[in-house]
């Protein structure tokens, strides 16, 4: 126990007290939610099973233009945009993963060619007109109406982001104890063992990719939906598949609540770093960076490895 | 030290950062918000707009404060962005939090978009600073200002600019080339050069939107020659642009001028200090100060004493920005956010140094004789050369060297 109940009051805190946080605290808090959501996505590919992807962005960049078109050229409300922007994404992760995972690409190769896959989805919306080009989208009047996935407040995005972080959580923990779970982590500790053993690594891996795209996809729809704007560089660009494994790496690669706990260190460590050096540009980016270094030099297993142990089995560092 | 020292060690240090964020209120001041970028990529460019938010701070509160409200000075509020959208919002909502008056910035239209929404929900002035894009002030929004010309007003005013004094020297421009960087503020640019070729008369002969990270132009510069213009437009960056004249020099380009629209380089007193023989007579429509203005002469002297360094055009916005608030500050009678926004929206301010009339606001919020200034690098230095009621110099057109 112990653990329990922290989560259990954790869990109470973000449920009731945004109500009643002053607005900044509130948007740093949507931030944190984003992150840790957009790293939860990755967490199943990257942590699970082993597979570093460097290009989330396409997949983000998918679910972010295909939800803002549909609304834009033809009214669908961005709920179903999200669905479809999902749907859309996922078929792009099987498409890329069956290239590289057909072909054998391991380690460093799959990670640059997916950094390949979305910097090519950024030239295409880059040079094509009828998705606004480098010039973006703009979502205009935001009028709001709740179908239209437009809130006059803060508070209501921050629902929707935490039920989306929630919800990825909790897929995460049902993956961990399903028999995909377990293939998953086979094939990250070692995948020709894992075939040996008759692990179809393929298909598994296949499965990851669609779960982690489909999942990132909408959270791209969020960001287009709160930020009001998007542009090429924003979503398919590297920054955004960045962010998304740094949440789960520094948080803890391949746990349920690693990447989560990671948006949480992270973004208030950026945010109290720039409050307490504000006027001496830079210091806080680098006071950001020592963090960054003391977590992955320290804890291998990020944040999560602190509690390892019971139950955990110590796990392999990650590559 | 072993690792367990150091960490206790460096948690100290950090604990010790972190608690004197606490600001210092003071009763008797208007405080003012900026956002930019000034750490990341556009360090250096921000710093300079930077300065220029200081300068006019500082002379205005040195000359006795905002007097329509007994004195009080003006307080500048730090805001950083990083160029990032999510770190504006916050930001953003944090000045606003501790009651900033007006919002500055943000250097980027990406931000801007975004931030727009949270300075218009809240009912804050927000007064754009080097965000060039179009729409910034379209969806009727009420709180959004901006001072210096949109991307239309600089791209087809240049154009005019330039065409008047091709007649002037009776020459003709009928075909016309464009490179442009493929980002927001580039395509802007190059929409308006394309868009507006019917109306002035010339045809786009080639329209090339490149990459940042192009290491070499040679290609895109053979067919610009191909097509024979009579100009070629360049919206770039620093880096680029310097290899965009660099290599139209080598492959003896054949234009009568090289002009830069909002050019990152070819107006630029360190480009020009450190490419002499290539700027020669470069050509670049950008925003400016008045270089007839008394006014403008005393804030370039208080600026170099100050800061050791050229004003330049994105201080000179700054610093006007301010100016115009504070004049805005002194109507309302107040430092509350609704009057100051409805004392900006009557904003007709006569006294000041940028190369146009007076400054107005129209209903969405754009400065409507917002004009940008028309250079040409003449003997090392960056002069106006156009529109004619501002020039400081006569232009050399067409340039001898570009027909080598």
């Amino acid at each position: 126990m112990g653990a329990e109940v922290l989560l259990g009051l954790a869990l109470g805190a973000l449920l009731l007290a945004p109500p009643f946080l002053p607005p900044y605290f509130l948007e740093i808090l949507i931030s944190v939610m984003l992150f840790g959501y957009l790293g939860a996505a990755w967490n199943i590919l990257g942590g699970y099973a082993g597979q570093f992807s460097f290009g989330h962005a396409a997949y983000f960049g998918i679910g972010a233009y295909t939800s803002t078109l549909l609304f834009l050229n033809l009214g669908v409300t961005p709920w179903l945009g999200m669905l479809a922007g999902g749907v859309l994404a996922a078929a792009f992760g099987l498409f890329a993963g069956y290239l590289s995972f057909r072909y054998g690409l391991r380690g460093p190769y799959f990670s640059l060619v997916t950094l390949a896959f979305a910097e090519m989805l950024r030239v295409v919306a880059v040079n094509t007109k009828a998705v606004g080009s480098s010039l973006g989208l703009v979502i205009p009047n935001r009028e709001p109406a709740a179908v239209n996935f437009i809130f006059a407040g803060k508070l209501p995005y921050y629902y929707v982001i935490l039920a989306m972080a929630l919800a990825a959580v909790w897929i995460t923990r049902r993956l961990e104890r399903s028999k995909l779970g377990y293939s998953l982590l086979a094939i990250r500790e070692n995948e020709d063992a894992a075939e040996a053993a008759g692990v179809d690594a393929l298909g598994m891996k296949l499965r990851a990719m669609a779960l982690s795209s489909f999942l990132t996809a909408l959270g791209g729809t969020f960001y287009a939906q709160y930020f009001a704007y998007i542009d090429p560089t924003i979503t398919f660009g590297p920054s955004v598949s960045i962010q998304g494994l740094l949440q789960a790496i520094v948080g803890g690669a391949g746990t349920v609540l690693g990447p989560v706990v990671g948006a949480f260190v992270l973004t208030p460590v950026s945010e109290l770093s720039r409050a307490a050096i504000r006027g001496r540009a830079g210091v806080d980016v680098m006071l950001y960076g020592v963090v960054l270094v003391l977590v992955i030099s320290f804890l291998p297993h990020g944040l999560m490895g602190l509690r390892r142990g019971r139950g955990n089995p110590p796990r392999v560092p990650l590559q | 030290m072993n690792r367990r020292a150091f960490l206790k060690t460096a948690g100290a240090v950090a604990a010790l950062g972190v608690v004197p964020s606490i600001g210092r209120a003071q009763s008797r001041e208007v405080k003012l918000g900026y956002i930019l970028p000034v750490t990341g990529p556009l360090a250096f460019e921000a710093q300079l707009s930077l300065n220029g938010l200081q300068l006019a701070v500082d002379e205005i509160n040195g000359a006795g404060g905002v007097k329509a409200l007994g004195g009080a000075k003006l307080a500048l509020l730090p805001g950083d962005t990083q160029q990032k959208v999510e770190l504006g919002n916050s930001e953003a909502t944090r000045l606003i939090d501790q009651g900033v008056s007006a919002l500055i910035g943000p250097f980027s239209s990406l931000v801007a978009y975004s931030v727009r929404q949270i300075t218009e929900k809240n009912k804050t002035p927000f007064v754009l600073l080097a965000a060039v894009a179009d729409n910034l002030t379209e969806g009727g929004l009420k709180y959004v200002f901006r001072v210096q010309p949109n991307g239309k007003a600089m791209s087809t005013l240049t154009m005019n600019n330039m065409l008047e004094m091709a007649k002037a020297a009776n020459v003709a421009i009928k075909r016309v080339a464009m490179m442009h960087e493929d980002g927001n503020f580039g395509t802007t640019m190059g929409n308006h050069v394309e868009a507006f070729a019917g109306q002035l008369g010339y045809a786009m002969v080639q329209r090339i939107p490149y990459s940042l990270k192009s290491p070499d132009f040679t290609a895109e510069l053979s067919k610009v020659k191909a097509s024979r213009p009579d100009l070629l437009v360049i919206s770039g960056y620093y880096g680029d642009s310097k290899i965009i004249a660099e290599t139209a020099s080598k492959l003896r380009i054949g234009v009568h001028a090289l002009v830069g629209l909002a050019n990152a380089a070819y107006s630029n007193p360190k480009f020009i200090a450190d490419n002499r023989e290539l700027t020669d007579h470069l050509l670049d429509g950008n925003y400016w100060h008045n270089p007839q203005s008394a006014r403008a002469k005393a804030v370039f002297a208080a600026y170099e004493k100050r800061f050791n360094s050229t004003l330049t055009s994105h201080g000179v916005q700054a610093y006007t920005v301010i100016h115009v608030v504070k004049d805005a500050l002194e109507r309302a009678g107040s430092a509350d956010r609704d009057k100051l926004r409805d004392a900006l929206a009557r904003t007709n301010v006569t006294d000041h140094i940028l190369p146009q009339d007076a400054i107005k606001f129209d209903d969405t919020g754009e400065n409507v004789n917002a004009t940008p200034a028309l250079l040409q690098v003449q003997g090392g230095k960056p002069l106006v050369v156009g529109p004619a009621r501002f020039a400081e110099a006569k232009p050399v057109f067409p340039v001898p060297k570009w027909h080598g």
